[in-house]
């Protein structure tokens, strides 16, 4: 499995044409059929570093694709395709994550715990063990830090895209963005 | 912060995370395969005569609320100016002064009790006055 990062790839002319495909009766179905194809993977990484499970990412990411085709007649056009894919899919993930606390009886003092072991009992690792201490790390930080991490350290996205996204000003995204970091340092430093 | 950013690289942004095999070919073609049928004639809901005069009605009532407003200004600051033009003092200087006035609103209301005391005060005798009225 190959890093992909999502905004980098992103072709905003591809874009433009794949909207006005979707707009056409006509095409609206072999188009979403290509939005499918070009967004499955960068979204499905988005997710799945939040619930950290393939099943439950998987789920997810259908959920986030029925979703986008139930209300494809209300995407306007004013945010970008991928803008408005990525929040149904943190919002999905979000969701799923508050409904499992609940059925578990997760309090937020446990989630850290809750989120390892969903770690742990990962069956799709690849057995790099940084990469898995590093994902345990991210699990240690608040819900919006592991937002924030995930997105500008995997996806490389720009903090104005993720502004966008999550609704939060550049300059608490930078924020959230170095506090993060620096929760992960310690982290590696209290195991040293 | 160098060391983190150091253990960062060494991840080289790989997640440790893999998937099936030839997931995601197979997972956009199983979800064109769920993807429901949408429906292509847009059902329109027939507009009532309601909803077509609505803007105006309101636009009517949203310049009938400002014309009472202002209207309702017009009649407070009217009334404040009455009760500048004149003080209450210039109103009593003026009523005093007038000797209507001092009959109707101070001699009238004298009672019987009041003009005794008061020729008494001024030395005369009230039973001088009985005896002349007996006299005449």
């Amino acid at each position: 499995m190959k890093f992909i990062p999502f905004m980098g790839k992103e072709t905003p002319k591809d874009d433009l044409e794949l909207v006005a495909r979707l707009r056409e009766p006509s095409t609206c179905r072999e188009a979403f059929g290509d939005v499918i194809k070009r967004y499955s993977e960068p979204l499905y990484w988005q997710i799945r570093r939040m619930v950290n499970n393939h099943d439950d990412a998987n789920d997810l990411l259908q959920n986030t694709f029925m979703k986008a085709w139930g209300s494809i007649e209300h995407f306007r056009g004013e945010a970008k395709l991928s803008t408005w894919l990525y929040k149904i899919a943190i919002n999905e993930s979000i969701t799923f994550l508050e409904r499992e606390r609940k059925r578990q009886n997760i309090s937020l003092d446990d989630e850290e715990s809750f989120l390892i072991n969903t770690i742990e009992a990962d069956e799709f690792i690849d057995g790099d063990e940084l990469a898995l201490l590093l994902r345990k790390a991210i699990a240690t930080l608040p819900e919006k830090q592991r937002l924030v991490f995930n997105m500008k350290y995997y996806d490389e996205m720009k903090y104005e895209q993720m502004s966008e996204i999550l609704g939060t000003s550049v300059g608490a995204l930078k924020a959230s963005y170095h506090l993060a970091v620096k929760k992960i340092e310690q982290f590696f430093k209290d195991r040293d | 912060m160098n060391e983190d950013k150091n253990i960062l690289d060494k991840v080289n942004r790989r997640s440790g995370m893999t998937t099936p095999e030839n997931y995601f070919a197979d997972f956009a073609e199983q979800m064109m395969q769920k993807l429901p049928e949408k429906e292509e004639a847009i059902i329109t809901k027939p507009v009532t005569t309601w909803q077509r005069i609505r803007p105006f009605v309101y636009l009517v009532a949203m310049f009938a609320g400002i014309w009472c407003m202002v209207k309702m200004v017009d009649l407070i600051s009217t009334g404040a100016s009455l009760q500048t033009d004149q003080s209450a003092e210039q109103i009593v200087a003026e009523a005093i002064t007038d000797e209507s006035f001092i009959e109707e609103y101070c001699y009238e209301d004298m009672n019987e009790y009041s003009i005794m005391e008061s020729m008494y005060e001024e030395g005369i005798d009230s039973e001088e006055i009985t005896n002349l009225d007996t006299e005449n």
